[in-house]
């Protein structure tokens, strides 16, 4: 086989000389094409890879000299050295072949890590633009996005459902809820929990304040404490305008325009009309780890110990063991990693005080069934 | 097709003959006269995604020019963006590296791609990615300032707003010029060390430096 070359002399009148090359005897026999050709000792030769692209082989017969020079841009004559030629050739042949690829692979991670960096900086630039956003939008828009929400929320996960009225079972909720809410500073929103019967275990809260728990979830818990982990869980959902953030990074940079040029109407309009269909998607796991990082506070503020709600997961975690999967699971991502992680943040945040509830939470399960 | 290069050093503009249904194909906004037969046509060439990528990284215009001499001969005449050489070169199917923004005009057969220059090339100066010109055609191609030629045997340095285009078969890295010092205080900062065998065509001027100078002049609103 031949390979096409160049080789650049300071004898030669153009400074190179286009030639051709074959492997004859694990030496280089080159032809110029005006007449003449003779060996390559390769033995005594620097092999070099270079070119902007690292895809042409120079040899240097004299290492010291650089001159002259051979330049052959076929990288398939490095495997033919390989096969044919000397073990000292062949090394030589190798340790090229193996610097390129490593250079492929430096260009590879390269471009790669470029890339990873502008994604992320468009992440970052997205969530401040959108975080900014939800600053703008007035809190009375949640507010009404609940309000117009509710039927679908509700609908979906238990329909027909109705309202539990039973007074003994509200007014303890209303005392637990009453705790919390008076522990947050300075709320926009006005706190309403319902409670509904229906074996759905779950609980969830509405953007603006409303916050709807299926009896089936109340079933599950022990004590006022654990119920008052997963409400001020709920809570914080609302306060921190989670479903709103959602909405806003979901809806793209349109309504984020509109917002910022204060075009309130058309924004409202759009963010009503998609969202209680984004709501129903669910809080993502960062907002997850917020409301509970937040929930912690919140029941230390109110003097309510957070154990009770890291028992609750704990127990829960058995269940999913079991397999015997529980709604909250599936809109709530938990585990006994959570557990472990809340624990871990209940050892920073420990109440100054403690308040007991004074309620009997066996004498609620047994109203509820 | 046939060239002559105008005015030059200071402010060249190249002219080009086309025979009938001869085609020439350039930067927008690069052309500065031409015959009344010449019909221009505005194309993505190389597809969006690759006139994306010129355009972000090299540079260059999203859309580029084509025109055709259409019934009988014409001329044309195309001109650089900046004050500068133009520099003709005749590709016989080989390549040609040009720094961003470098390439004005050539003959429609040669083929435009961006290539990364590495991570070494952020500090290069020139943007980080280069042009990859291919083929067998004319080529021209501006710098800021004149345009010279150096045929590197083995190594040669150049600083790294310098350099307009060089030959695939040399590549470079980029180093500090001495110590800590130099880099702060020399004003030469970084540099490209080529190495292997081709030629390198390098600018006279160098658009950063030449940006700095002017600011000086900038008119700047004083604040009360």
């Amino acid at each position: 086989m031949s390979y096409q070359g160049t080789l650049y002399d300071e004898r030669f009148e153009q400074g190179k000389k286009p030639v051709e090359i074959t492997v004859f005897h694990g030496n280089l026999l080159i032809a110029r094409d005006d007449a003449g050709s003779f060996e390559f000792d390769l033995k005594k030769a620097e092999f070099v890879l270079g070119g902007f692209e690292n895809n042409i082989i120079y040899i240097y017969p004299d290492s010291q000299t650089k001159t002259p020079a051979l330049l052959v841009n076929d990288l398939r004559l490095l495997d033919e050295l390989r096969a044919s030629a000397s073990p000292e050739v062949r090394d030589k042949a190798m340790l090229v072949a193996a610097g390129r690829k490593k250079k492929k692979t430096a260009r590879v991670v390269g471009i790669a890590v470029i890339v990873a960096l502008f994604a992320g900086l468009i992440l970052v630039a997205t969530t401040q633009a959108s975080n900014l956003v939800v600053k703008m939008v007035p809190t009375k828009w949640d507010e009404k996005l609940g309000e117009v929400s509710y039927p679908s929320a509700v609908g979906s996960l238990a329909p027909g459902s109705s309202k539990i009225e039973d007074k003994y079972v509200m007014q303890s909720i209303a005392e637990i809820q009453k705790k919390l809410t008076g522990a947050l500073q300075k709320s926009p929103f006005k706190y309403e929990v319902t409670i509904l019967k229906s074996p759905v275990e779950n609980a969830f809260a509405l953007p603006g304040g409303k916050i709807v728990v299926f009896t089936g979830i109340l079933l599950k818990v022990d004590s006022a404490e654990e119920f008052a982990g997963i409400l001020a869980h709920e809570i914080m959902h609302a306060e921190k305008r989670h479903a709103m953030r959602q909405i806003v990074s979901r809806l793209g940079l349109t309504a984020l325009l509109q917002v910022l040029i204060g075009d309130f109407a058309s924004a409202g309009g759009v963010i009503l009309e998609v969202g209680s269909e984004l709501i129903s998607l669910g809080y993502s796991r960062s907002m997850e780890s917020e409301a509970d990082k937040e929930a912690i506070r919140l029941l230390s503020a109110a003097g309510i110990p957070a154990d009770g709600l890291i028992a609750f997961f704990q127990k829960i975690s058995k269940d999913e063991k079991g397999l015997k999967s529980m709604q909250w699971l599936l809109t709530h991502p938990l585990s006994e990693k959570r557990a472990e992680t809340l624990a871990e943040i209940y050892k920073k945040n420990k109440p100054a005080r403690i308040d007991k509830f004074a309620i009997n939470w066996k004498d609620i399960k047994a109203r509820l069934k | 097709m046939k060239y002559e290069i105008i005015s030059k050093p200071d402010f060249p503009v190249v002219k080009i003959i086309l025979e009938k249904d001869e085609t020439v194909v350039a930067e927008a906004g690069a052309m500065v006269s031409m015959s009344a037969n010449m019909e221009i046509e505005t194309s993505a060439r190389g597809g969006v995604f690759g006139s994306l990528k010129r355009m972000v990284f090299s540079g260059e215009s999203f859309f580029q020019n084509t025109f055709t001499a259409r019934g009988s001969s014409g001329e044309i005449l195309f001109a650089p963006e900046t004050m500068g050489d133009l520099q003709f070169r005749e590709l016989k199917d080989e390549a040609l590296i040009l720094s961003r923004g470098a390439y004005v005009c050539g003959s429609p057969q040669l083929k435009i791609d961006s290539r990364w220059g590495g991570f070494k090339s952020l500090f290069g100066g020139e943007g980080f990615i280069f042009q990859k010109v291919e083929g067998t055609g004319l080529l021209f191609f501006s710098s800021f300032g004149a345009i010279d030629e150096v045929d590197v045997k083995g190594e040669y340095v150049i600083d790294n707003g310098h350099v307009v285009g060089f030959e695939p078969s040399l590549d470079f890295s980029i180093e500090r010029v001495g110590g800590m010092k130099s880099l702060l205080l020399s004003g030469e900062g970084f540099v490209c060390r080529f190495k292997g065998q081709g030629k390198v065509y390098l600018q006279t001027r160098n658009h950063g430096s030449f940006a700095v100078w002017a600011d000086g002049w900038r008119k700047v609103e004083s604040r009360q």
